[in-house]
């Protein structure tokens, strides 16, 4: 067994359940831990953004890219509260953030003596936030805290998970033995379900599928049983890219919804399928079946026809084999062209967004990495940006979390080298991580941000106009230059004021393959929200009924 | 900040905005009709709260329209990511003692202002963070309603002094003067109301609340203050602390310091509350030259960490008293006497009590402070730079600290003239704290002058916020010490660990481009001479300035053996 101190044990451990980057900021409290990853920085490299915030959400961009466990590592207190919002915003997208706090020391926790940056029960009020929240506590102990941690995030719905260890016990040292990575299984709902669920499916006229963020490892088994079905896939952020915008059957949101208001049947994989059981109604001719590896998720709303508990693809793959044993010949929808030419139209008014949308896809290869931070072009990225393949659209999902996207864009780029990332952002979001510029430029992370100027928290503005008598308060926004801004940095700089101009930059910026900032000054964006906001289109019920 | 709308389609969800203004009922007397955040303004006012530091987004549209609608006797003031709010509200609480309110949406928003938040705590600030909620149906279910953080009441409450939750317009006077009770009575600190989404804009007749009483501090305890001033009596050489617990009590601790000749010394949150030209006003640098002579502690509202922790063995048969509002101070570190009281009720009742004793030790407390001097010379430059901004500030400027080199220097080689002219982040030491709260701080104080110093890691925490200051016209003079690196982390790395640093290194911008970026008046100073130049311009141009100064960790004498000397 060898002799290694706490730090040097959790470094190890890391290392082993395949992590080679920690997003970090040191600090008195995580001194041994730097050193330990000094030491080991052949096989794990540290990236030290400007603030916590941006440790956690470069985890979590990296998480996303690679649906993989990442870490990040800050100090007790205020570091660690820093990183709380991008662990709220981790938890809400089930991403396997792994966050590494210090403490103060051992003796003292909780004591209320005012060590620095002490805090009242910190992994109590991180376990509100986490799936699991330990204090590392030995050197002996602190490789299988580490393993359970991270099979933790790892299990069910996936999400984040905190380690803490106190100042002292980053330098103790023993004789420690390595705890191996827990093996993952991915559990196959019950085969009797999944008949059920194909009666169900089988005997629709019109199925729809609605996937979320849990169908993202299971595209080629959701294509099949889509095809199988002729069953069109709507999406809307978290599910973009499960499978690619181009297949026959992908369509977006709003057409969803128009879909919805026909089908007979929808099979919901990884979704809340909160949009269309809240405000587009159910009734008793829809038969839902609900697949899910979270066993709160399936009748958190309302109780489905069919439950399928179970990992996406495992259980698809078993719904194909019990839906191609029935020999049908399934009708494609009749209704689909018309409701791909309606949204089409609604699209129409959704200029300049769409406009600049098109630039930026014209821009991006096929394998390139979008992130979208809450604005205007944002959202109607969500419904509209065509994309070609799962974890290359990054959307912060039902938390929307403002001021997310260049930390996490950041930590895509450390993730994945070779590919092309852009952010796409409002002036107000982008201000929040807006001084990590400086780390793009240390650590050469070659993210392109485009900057969508308005000089306003710009929705907010525009509810403030249109719903509350035009009385504006704290929504408009005096900006720097931020071409000026960027430069300050060191960094290139664009301004573009047209989507071809917009494209030219893109272009330019990604052949630099070096960090890059474009400025593009817009008036009011017209409004996304109608194809949002859907009403109703079924059902009678006010409130659904509780499980 | 959110930016949709969408909560279900129940009707008693969805949000109703007031298309007709309402009429102002602040300060009717009859039982107005007002929706959940007019009630809410309305109590601020009544508190005579006249600035709110907010960050709006769907869940509080309805507070944030009350604002807009009471916005001549109030004034928002926004900020480019939550923690600016929190920060601002925290320099305004801490350079006033008066409370300071923020306002920001629930989930990550409010989660952004933590740090902010459990500093306030640190620094027992009175600041009321109001904050929304998911919608009331919708609070607890975990459907991955926008902006829900699970059981957030919980969550606020393990950094909070106190938190509720309003959960209808016509609780709303009520529990927010009991926030503003809670906030300010005994040792204050922070507080937060939250209030799902739809009672901000629902409407009910509201029972107005007039400002609750402060719960009364603890009556002096006459035997125990009594045998104190037995013990004074007795003593030769005793020392006065004081911590953030008497920044209130500046004129009855001045009276027992002379009543007695002791010297009174602070290390942070007690600075200003003795002048430090005044004979008996004494730092930790002087203080510890007395310490060996000591032979009784009396702290007034602070831990008594410095003497006690980081001095070193006491002094054989040193006897300690302290004084403190909260009685779980006296657990954590029993004394005998321990009063459970507030400062100045203590500190007068003592003084009447005590034998004068005024000159005995004038000479050897003068010597203290005068080697002190000599001894903390040595760390250079910051002593020279401490020097330069204190020549350029008035009297009663007040001087904001970070967690950088001259920072640490100030807190015993800054003079300070007056209480609440060091605003500090005090034993939370929170990077990125400096900058944001020293705004609030000018917000409070628009017509004194008001430096920030800060390193270039903790400026760039909240650098985004000069356009805060360009945008409310926040007239701050920042002195940025720029090392290009996490410096006191990289001194320590390599230190401890054979010369290695990880992650301490930075890239900065161009500081001089960065504040032309947002249009900030921009100096760069080399040496002392040039620093007390470019602060007094900066001070006189009345703008928000910022001043660069190149330094170097290497050519820095470390602080650290006059903040624990007792730690070798």
């Amino acid at each position: 067994m060898p002799r290694m101190t706490t730090a040097e044990a959790v470094i190890e451990s890391l290392i082993a359940h395949g992590i080679d980057t920690l997003f970090a900021l040191p600090g008195v409290h995580n001194d041994h831990l730097f050193d330990a990853a000094h030491k080991a920085s052949d096989r794990i490299r540290v990236i030290h953004p400007r603030h916590e915030q941006t440790a956690a959400y470069m985890a979590l961009g990296a998480a996303l890219v690679t649906g993989k466990p990442q870490a990040f590592a800050v100090v007790p207190g205020p570091g660690i509260l820093n990183a709380s919002a991008a662990l709220l915003l981790a938890s809400a997208m089930g991403a396997p953030v792994i966050a590494l706090a210090g403490q103060i020391p051992s003796f003292a926790i909780d004591q209320g003596h005012g060590h620095l940056h002490e805090i009242h029960d910190q992994i109590g009020l991180l376990r509100h936030i986490v799936k699991l929240g330990e204090r590392i506590r030995s050197p002996e102990e602190a490789s299988a805290r580490v393993a359970t941690a991270i099979s933790v995030a790892l299990s069910g719905r996936t999400g984040p998970v905190a380690l803490e260890c106190a100042i002292d016990t980053w330098g103790q040292s023993a004789e420690v033995t390595l705890t191996a990575p827990f093996v993952q299984t991915a559990p196959c709902a019950d085969p009797a379900t999944i008949a059920a669920a194909a009666d169900i499916l089988a005997n629709a006229k019109r199925p729809l599928i609605v996937v979320g963020g849990g169908a993202l490892d299971a595209g080629p088994e959701l294509q099949a049983v889509a095809e199988l079905l002729h069953a069109p896939v709507s999406s809307f952020r978290r599910g973009r890219g499960a499978i690619p915008t181009s297949h026959p059957l992908a369509v977006s949101f709003t057409e969803g919804h128009a879909l919805w208001k026909t089908a007979d049947a929808v099979l919901a994989v990884g979704t809340r399928l909160y949009w269309q059981q809240s405000n587009w109604g159910v009734d008793d001719a829809l038969k839902i079946v609900r697949l899910d590896i979270d066993p709160d998720e399936i009748s958190r709303y309302r109780r489905p026809a069919c439950g399928l508990l179970g990992d996406a693809a495992v259980t698809l793959r078993a719904l194909a084999v019990e839906l191609r044993g029935k020999g049908t010949a399934w009708q494609p929808n009749p209704d689909l062209p018309a409701v791909r030419a309606a949204f089409a139209d609604r699209l129409t008014r959704q200029e300049p967004p769409m406009a600049f949308l098109r630039a930026i896809r014209a821009a991006l290869p096929m394998d390139g990495i979008y992130v979208e931070e809450v604005t205007q072009v944002g959202f109607a990225s969500r419904l509209a940006l065509p994309v070609h393949a799962p974890r290359t659209y990054l959307s912060p999902g039902y938390q929307d979390t403002l001021g997310w996207g260049y930390g996490t864009a950041l930590g895509a780029q450390a993730a994945a080298p070779g590919r092309k990332v852009v952010l796409v952002s409002g002036d107000g979001g982008f201000m929040f991580q807006a001084t990590e510029l400086a780390t793009a430029m240390h650590h050469k992370l070659p993210v392109v941000a485009v900057v969508f100027d308005d000089g306003a928290f710009g929705n907010v503005r525009r509810i403030q106009a249109q719903a509350y008598g035009n009385r504006l308060i704290a929504s408009d926004l005096t900006n720097p230059d931020f071409v000026k801004f960027a430069e300050s940095f060191g960094m290139a700089a664009f301004r573009a004021t047209t989507p071809d101009a917009l494209e030219d930059a893109l272009r330019k910026a990604f052949a630099l393959n070096a960090p890059a900032l474009v400025h593009v000054p817009v008036g009011e964006m017209p409004s996304p929200w109608d194809m949002i906001l859907l009403p109703r289109v079924r059902g009678t019920e006010t409130r659904p009924p509780l499980p | 900040m959110l930016p949709e709308a969408g909560w279900g389609t129940h009707p008693e969800l969805q949000q109703k905005p007031l298309a007709e203004p309402h009429e102002r009922t602040i300060g009717d007397k009859a039982m107005p009709r007002m929706t959940g955040g007019e009630a809410i303004v309305d109590a601020l006012l009544r508190h005579g709260i006249d600035t709110v530091f907010g960050l709006p987004g769907v869940q509080t549209y309805g507070l944030f329209d009350a604002f807009a609608r009471a916005s001549n006797s109030l004034r928002l003031i926004n900020a480019r990511h939550e923690q600016g709010t929190a920060y601002m509200a925290l320099g305004y609480a801490c350079a006033t003692g008066r409370p300071a309110v923020f306002a920001v949406v629930p989930g990550p928003g409010v989660l952004n202002t933590m740090a902010a938040l459990a500093t306030a705590w640190g620094v027992n600030a009175p600041v009321l963070c109001l904050t929304g909620q998911v919608p009331g149906p919708m609070i607890g279910r975990g459907r991955g309603q926008l902006h829900e953080l699970p059981d957030q009441l919980a969550t606020l409450r393990s950094v909070l002094k106190w938190a509720d939750r309003i959960e209808h317009p016509n609780q709303a006077p009520l529990l927010v003067a009991r926030a503003f009770q809670e906030m300010q009575s005994g040792r204050p600190g922070p507080v937060s109301l939250e209030m799902p989404l739809d009672q901000f804009t629902a409407v009910a007749e509201v029972t107005p609340q007039d400002p609750l009483k402060l719960f009364p501090a603890p009556p002096v305890d006459g035997e125990k203050i009594a045998a104190l001033a037995k013990l004074l009596d007795q003593a030769k050489a005793p020392m006065i602390w004081v911590g953030g617990g008497a920044q209130h009590a500046s004129a009855e601790i001045l009276a027992l310091a002379e009543r007695i000749g002791a010297p009174v010394v602070s290390f942070r949150g007690g600075r200003g509350i003795v002048d430090d030209r005044h004979p008996l006003g004494l730092t930790v640098a002087s203080g510890y030259r007395l310490w060996p002579e000591t032979d009784l502690l009396i702290g007034f509202g602070t831990r008594l960490d410095v003497p006690l922790g980081r001095w070193g063995a006491p002094p054989p048969g040193l006897k300690i008293a302290r004084i403190d509002i909260d009685p779980a101070e006296m657990r954590r570190l029993h004394v005998d006497p321990g009063i459970v009281a507030d400062a100045a009720d203590a500190a007068r009742a003592l003084t009447a009590l005590v034998a004068p004793n005024g000159s005995t030790r004038t000479a050897s407390i003068a010597n203290a402070k005068a080697g002190a001097a000599v001894a903390i010379s040595k760390v250079q430059p910051q002593m020279s730079f401490l020097a330069a901004i204190r020549e350029a500030m008035p009297e009663d400027g007040i001087f904001c600290d970070e967690m950088t080199q001259v920072g640490y220097a100030s807190w015993f080689g800054f003079p300070f003239h007056q209480p609440r002219t060091l605003v500090t982040s005090g034993f939370s030491g929170t990077l990125g704290a400096g900058f944001p709260t020293a705004l609030g701080v000018k917000v409070a104080h628009p017509d004194r002058a008001v430096v920030a110093v800060t390193g270039d890691g903790g400026f760039l925490f909240g650098g985004a916020e000069l356009a805060t200051a360009v945008q409310h016209g926040i007239n701050l003079v920042t002195v940025l010490f720029n090392n290009s690196a996490y410096g006191n982390v990289m001194r320590d790395q390599k230190r401890m660990f054979d010369g290695r640093d990880s992650g301490s290194k930075l890239h900065n911008p161009d500081f001089s481009i960065y504040a032309k970026s947002f249009g900030v008046a921009f100096w760069r100073a080399t040496d002392a001479d040039g620093l007390r130049k470019a602060v007094t311009e900066a001070l006189a141009a009345r703008a928000p300035a910022l001043i660069e100064v190149i330094t170097d960790i290497g050519e820095e004498y470390p602080p650290w053996e006059f903040i624990a000397p007792g730690r070798g």
